[in-house]
């Protein structure tokens, strides 16, 4: 009887708020100030299971801790390596050191490639928080991700899926990346692509920019695609993000409606948005993926926790008993913390945390509290090592473009957003990833206001 | 509403059934075939839709649909970079139409139902239709007082009794309108109530469609309601099948069987090819259209209320767009060339059967019923016409004897003679629709591109207007030998070599079987012997409409005549004089009760230059995106009741203005926006002219203004949608809200209501060479009791815009399976 009393406790556990009271950016900042200089008591090839669990207390965000934790957990500890940004990064941020500038509005200026500063010189403030934020914007991303298939699953905690038509979807592919438990609502599919213009360390020969920065490349930072390809309620919905080079300006934005076969220009407000109904907005990708001068930023200082820096598996494989949980190895990095203040009133967070990876640069957890400083979602993200010979399947299974050997980039494998306030969260695992060169040419198609009309 | 409930349990359960039986499906189904990735997705759904706006509830419409989408996809295939092919399939069956009888409103298959627009067909309310030339004998309709101080007494036996008939039971006069059809023995009373309603005689403030209005008369129309075949020359919708109707299967929602919609995609390089049955969709506007101007579309299925790419009708089109990035201060470059080399397509009215049908369906209906029972030649039963010849026998009268051709069906197999004919050209004729051919194809193209913070869109395009005018082929000029009926003049014999000769025949029995007022005034009407033989017949020449206004003022007939607006008296040359000299033909046609009898109208077509150009821009403060629209198209013809074939041409422009902004409204929602959008839309006829009921048929302008919002719940699955339009000229409005439940990936239910109100203030036109054809008031001018210029009929209902289709408010529920 032991078994179906703990499935009950289990499934009252999971059926409670995840965070029990009311969580604040003071009870974050408690656990941060608490475990800034913990020490690891675990060691490379451990296995942390629920009666070991208080090891990891201290490496893993405090709001965290109950989707980590729990009885059936497997939290392998397995160091990273060197996963460094190649050379043509390295070279960048040394040749053009001390050349950027933060300007009164926040703005980068004097700023070529490389990254811009150099965090170890941070201290706590808005000053280095701007810093902070542009080196996240300009961390190393090659001419940035291509993904062929992004799936955004509805999971509401309590309950299971196995009958959910993702499960049995393709003859069952999908099945062995979705165990555990949580409730499927519905899943979206459809395509992703950011192409980079500019500020390319890549490309020093072209002045740091795709094409000498002319033609299609003209004053861009960068274009982003993510269409949607089911269910057919808004199959050919597409959205199209045009980021300009000057940091003043703002986005520019198109959505193809298909009900209405027609492109149609959208407000900026849609980034800041709910973005099809998933926890997440077009602002929450990658961990933040809006314009910096829109937020007020604040460097928190650095912090050690467990991320999903270098995946063992080609796809994020999600356990545990809402099944947001993610079954990978766990290596302890070394993480700048910052907060983005949204700056608009009517803006739906009052703040956000960011964990940057000090030495590669991308984001592996952030949260962000409600206008009345509740905290609302917790998004954790994985990442899958460029050079490893398993990220060689995302070509060979998921017909992935190819991602140049030596590229050493941490190409986004997923990333999982868990609204703690609604028991629900949006996992977005991707497949058919990677950070291919750039084929102007089919940059261009992809990439244009008018392909957008080519849409079914 | 039992029936309603009825049609949704059942559709509830047909669907469910259709699922579990089905195969299951995944969101979106993907194979390897054809040497490609085949994608199939669509819909099953079942829509119904309950009319609550005209005083009792029913089912409207009960849509059953499926939808497949199916496309194969190929890389680097020849010169090809990619190519694909794709078609859209969507059979589907309106329930409620087609056992209309059981669980509808009965308005196909002979059922008896009428219309949003209608009421029961009747002597009352709409009395020529029904009983031709007898309102003039029946005092009910006028204070004449013709043969005989008896009539008053007839008239009111009749209101007592509710009996058109005189005081024998028989009818005045033997032939002419639709009851002669029961009279003369070929139908029983329920042919007439099964197939016709009674539609468009609105007294002012009345609300809609209530019977003649005693104190300005009234033009009453009768639509037909079932499937009845009518003789109008390439009209649509008028020879519809009732499963085709059922299907949607129409002239008026274009050729959407076997496939909605068929192409092949392809791209070479930074060109991007579409061939085939397509829509191609130019503008920025929601709900109007001014680039978006190369596929017609089909208002007579749901109004509006549908997604465009559920009522924009495809075509048979080559795109060719090219895709040449930046030119000077100019990017993302884009030109669009199109041929549009299908068929051409007006816009869809509905079959008038149908629920939704657009009023001028309902038009088309009546003037199509004209030209199909009032415009052949009469005839009569056997038995009535052996009745005739012994009365005229028994009386001295010429004609005594049988005669043979009187009789119907006489002349053969194909004899197409009626007792509801009056023997003159009358109503639609043609649907003068261009042929196929080279020169009739249209073309365009559109450039795109982005100037600093604009997004533009110049765009041209040559083809034929979607929306035809009713344009007079002819009008009847009255040429008998009685003062009071001529308006060419008293020298009828002369006369005859004015147009085309023919006859308005009142009576083909002579009007002597029931003791008629003018029996025996044949001859008189009648001294050149044009009428056939023994009728009670009025002379008439078929003349162009611009020549018999010139030659009634050029004659000088001293007939007198009235303005039944003003009631000035004169004489009817002298009204045709006045007319060619303001250049106003309604100066002529509101006097002429005596002097037309109606004649034959088509409609017309004209290719024109649409130049077009549209842009958006996001302003970053406000978060508002702005949208301007506009276009202008040269020579569009169009409706002018002051010329005397109603047709003129005239410079359109057309323009909006709209602002988008999702904006959060916390209190309402926390997580998510709210789309706002609103928009300005014009239609400036730049030649304008006319008033409030003559000239053009609308305003200068017509503003049209809209809002709409959407909401969404609980992770978009609960979408709340709603929508108001206010036009400004007719003062009508639009409401609408609906509210969309994603269950899952699959399954959806959908909910809501649309209402339509207001138009009520003008809704009347001038009738022009219809006007002797609006039923005489009681008070007013003299003549016949006078006819009040300004009719609901044929014209004036766009007076009324969207108000037009009030009445029509309704419910819906619709259940979806989408895979």
């Amino acid at each position: 009887m032991k078994n179906p009393i703990r499935l009950a406790l289990l499934a009252a556990f999971a059926a409670q708020p995840l965070v029990a009271s009311a969580f604040t950016p003071e009870d974050y900042m408690a656990w941060f100030n608490a475990n800034q200089s913990a020490q690891p008591q675990f060691v490379d090839g451990d296995v942390i299971t629920y009666d070991k669990a208080d090891l990891i207390r201290p490496f893993t965000p405090a709001e965290y801790q109950d989707i980590q934790i729990f009885e059936g957990m497997e939290v392998k500890i397995k160091d990273a390596g060197d996963i460094s940004p190649p050379d043509v990064y390295k070279k960048a941020t040394e040749q053009f050191a001390g050349t950027a500038t933060i300007a009164s509005d926040g703005a980068l200026e004097n700023y070529t490639a490389g990254r811009p500063f150099d965090p170890a010189t941070f201290k706590p403030g808005a000053e280095d928080g701007w810093k902070m934020a542009w080196n996240w914007n300009f961390r190393w991303q090659l001419a940035g991700l291509s993904v062929g298939e992004v799936h955004w699953v509805w999971v509401r905690a309590g309950g299971e899926h196995s009958g959910h038509e993702v499960m049995s979807e393709a003859g069952g592919k999908y099945k062995p990346f979705y165990t555990g438990g949580g409730s499927f609502e519905r899943v979206l599919t459809g395509p992703y692509r950011r192409v980079m213009f500019s500020h390319r360390s890549d490309l020093p020969e072209t002045n740091y920019k795709v094409n000498n920065g002319e033609g299609f490349a003209k004053g861009t930072e960068f274009r982003e695609y993510t269409g949607f390809t089911s269910p057919f309620d808004i199959a050919g919905t597409a959205f199209l993000i045009l980021r300009y080079d000057d940091p003043r300006k703002s986005d520019d934005s198109w959505a193809y409606i298909p009900s209405l076969r027609r492109v149609r220009r959208i407000s900026v407000e849609v980034k800041s948005d709910s973005l099809l109904g998933t926890d997440h907005t077009l602002e929450d990708f990658y961990c933040f993926n809006g314009r910096p001068l829109e937020h007020d930023w604040e460097y928190v200082g650095t912090a050690r926790t467990l991320a999903v820096a270098r995946s063992r598996n080609a796809n994020a494989v999600f356990y545990g008993p809402n099944g947001w949980a993610m079954l990978d190895d766990w290596a302890l990095r070394t993480v700048d913390v910052v907060k983005q203040i949204p700056k608009r009133s009517n803006h739906p967070y009052s703040l956000k945390f960011l964990h940057i990876d000090r030495e590669t640069g991308e984001c592996y957890h952030s949260n962000a509290f409600d206008k009345a400083g509740k905290l609302w979602k917790i998004w954790q993200l994985s990442k899958l090592w460029s050079e490893d010979p398993h990220a060689q399947e995302q070509v060979t299974n998921w017909k992935a473009k190819v991602t140049p050997p030596g590229t050493r980039f941490s190409i986004f494998q997923s990333i999982n957003v868990m609204d703690v306030q609604n028991n629900r969260g949006t996992l977005v695992p991707t497949r058919g990833i990677a950070a291919p060169a750039t084929d102007l040419d089919e940059v261009k198609k992809l990439l244009d206001v008018n392909y957008l009309t080519e849409g079914r | 509403m039992k029936s309603t409930l009825r049609a949704l349990s059942l559709g509830a359960s047909v669907l469910s059934a259709a699922v579990l039986v089905a195969p299951s499906a995944e969101a979106r189904i993907l194979i390897d075939a054809l040497g490609g990735e085949v994608k199939l997705e669509g819909y099953l759904s079942s829509e119904a839709r309950a009319n609550v706006g005209n005083g009792e509830a029913y089912l409207n419409q009960w849509i059953q649909r499926f939808e497949l989408n199916a496309e194969v996809n190929y890389e680097d295939v020849g010169i090809f970079d990619t190519l694909s092919f794709v078609t859209v399939v969507r059979p589907e069956f309106d329930a409620a139409y087609y056992y209309g009888d059981s669980i509808g409103h009965g308005t196909a298959r002979n059922a008896g139902g009428t219309s949003y627009m209608g009421d029961t067909f009747t002597y009352d309310n709409a009395p020529r239709e029904f009983g031709g030339f007898d309102i003039y004998q029946n005092v009910r309709f006028g204070n004449a007082n013709f043969g005989g101080g008896n009539n008053n007494a007839i008239g009111d036996e009749n209101r007592a009794t509710g009996n058109h008939f005189n005081t024998v039971g028989r009818p005045l006069n033997m032939t002419g309108g639709l009851s002669k059809i029961v009279t003369n023995g070929f139908q029983n009373p329920s042919w007439l109530t099964n197939n016709f309603e009674t539609i468009l005689n609105r007294a002012p403030g009345q609300g809609k469609y209530s019977p003649t209005n005693a104190n300005l008369g009234g033009f009453s129309g009768a639509a037909v309601t079932s499937q009845m075949e009518l003789n109008c020359i390439r009209c649509y919708d008028l020879d519809d099948d009732p499963l085709d109707v059922a299907m949607n299967n129409t002239g008026s929602s274009g050729r959407l069987y076997p496939f909605r919609e068929l192409y092949a995609d392809a791209t070479v390089g930074d060109w991007w090819f579409r061939v085939g049955k397509q829509q191609i969709v130019w503008g920025k506007t929601d709900f109007f259209r001014m680039q978006d101007l190369v596929n017609p579309v089909d208002f007579g299925q749901h109004f509006f209320f549908d997604s465009f790419e559920d009522f924009r009708i495809p075509q048979w089109i080559a795109s060719a767009q090219w895709k040449f990035g930046n030119i000077g201060p100019t990017t993302d470059n884009a030109i669009q060339f199109l041929w549009n080399f299908d068929e051409f397509q007006r816009v869809g009215l509905g079959n008038p059967s149908q629920g939704w049908a657009h009023p001028f369906s309902k038009d088309i209906s009546v003037f199509a019923m004209y030209n199909t029972f009032f415009a052949v030649e009469p005839c009569v039963s056997s038995a009535v016409e052996l009745e005739r010849s012994q009365k005229a026998a028994a009386l001295g009268l010429p004609g005594g004897a049988f005669i043979n051709d009187n009789v119907c069906g006489s002349r053969g197999p194909n004899d197409p003679r009626s007792p509801a004919g009056f023997g003159s050209p009358a109503g639609l004729r043609i649907d003068d629709r261009p042929d196929w051919e080279l020169g009739n194809t249209e073309g365009g193209l559109r450039w795109e591109f982005r100037l600093g913070e604009l997004h533009i869109a110049a765009s041209y395009y040559y083809g034929w207007n979607d929306t035809p005018v009713f344009q007079y082929e002819n009008i009847n000029v009255m040429n008998t030998g009685l003062g009071g009926f001529q308006p060419l003049g008293a020298n009828t014999a002369a006369n005859l070599g004015l147009g085309q000769v023919d006859c308005t025949v009142s009576d083909l029995t002579g009007g002597i079987i029931s003791g008629h007022p003018f029996a025996g005034f044949g001859g008189a009407l009648d001294p050149n012997g044009v009428c056939p033989q023994a009728s009670l017949g009025f002379p008439i020449q078929v003349m162009n409409p611009t020549a018999a206004i010139g030659q009634i003022a050029a004659n000088g007939s001293q007939d007198a005549a009235v303005d039944s607006l003003t009631g000035e008296v004169s004489t009817i040359s002298d009204f045709a004089q006045r007319a060619i000299a303001a250049k106003d033909a309604t100066l002529f046609y509101r006097a002429s009760t005596n002097a037309l009898t109606g004649g034959h109208v088509k409609m017309s077509y004209k290719q024109s230059h649409t130049p077009g150009l549209s842009f958006d821009y996001f302003e970053p403060w406000s978060g508002i995106v702005f949208r301007v629209e506009s276009s202008w198209t040269f020579d569009e013809l169009v409706n002018n009741t002051r010329k005397a074939d109603w047709v003129d041409k005239s410079d359109i422009m057309k323009w909006s203005v709209g602002l988008d902004r999702p904006t959060f409204i916390p209190w309402l929602n926390k997580d998510r926006t709210f789309f706002l959008s609103m928009q300005l839309f014009d239609t400036w006829f730049m030649d304008y002219e006319g008033d409030k009921h003559s000239g053009y048929l609308t305003d200068e302008h017509n503003f049209i203004t809209t809002f709409f919002y959407i909401g969404n719940y609980m992770r978009d699955k609960l979408k709340p949608v709603g929508f108001v339009v206010w036009e400004e000229a007719s003062n009508s409005f639009v409401f609408g809200q609906n509210l969309e439940w994603f269950i899952d990936n699959h399954w959806s239910i959908k909910g809501g209501l649309h209402m339509i109100w207001g138009g009520n203030e003008n809704f009347r036109q001038d009738a022009g060479p219809y006007h002797s054809f609006a039923v005489p008031s009681t008070g007013g001018p003299s003549g016949f009791g006078g006819t009040y210029p300004f009719q609901e009929l044929p014209l004036g209902v766009a007076r009324s815009g969207i108000g037009a289709l009030s009445n029509n408010d309704e419910v819906f529920f619709q259940l979806k399976y989408q895979f």
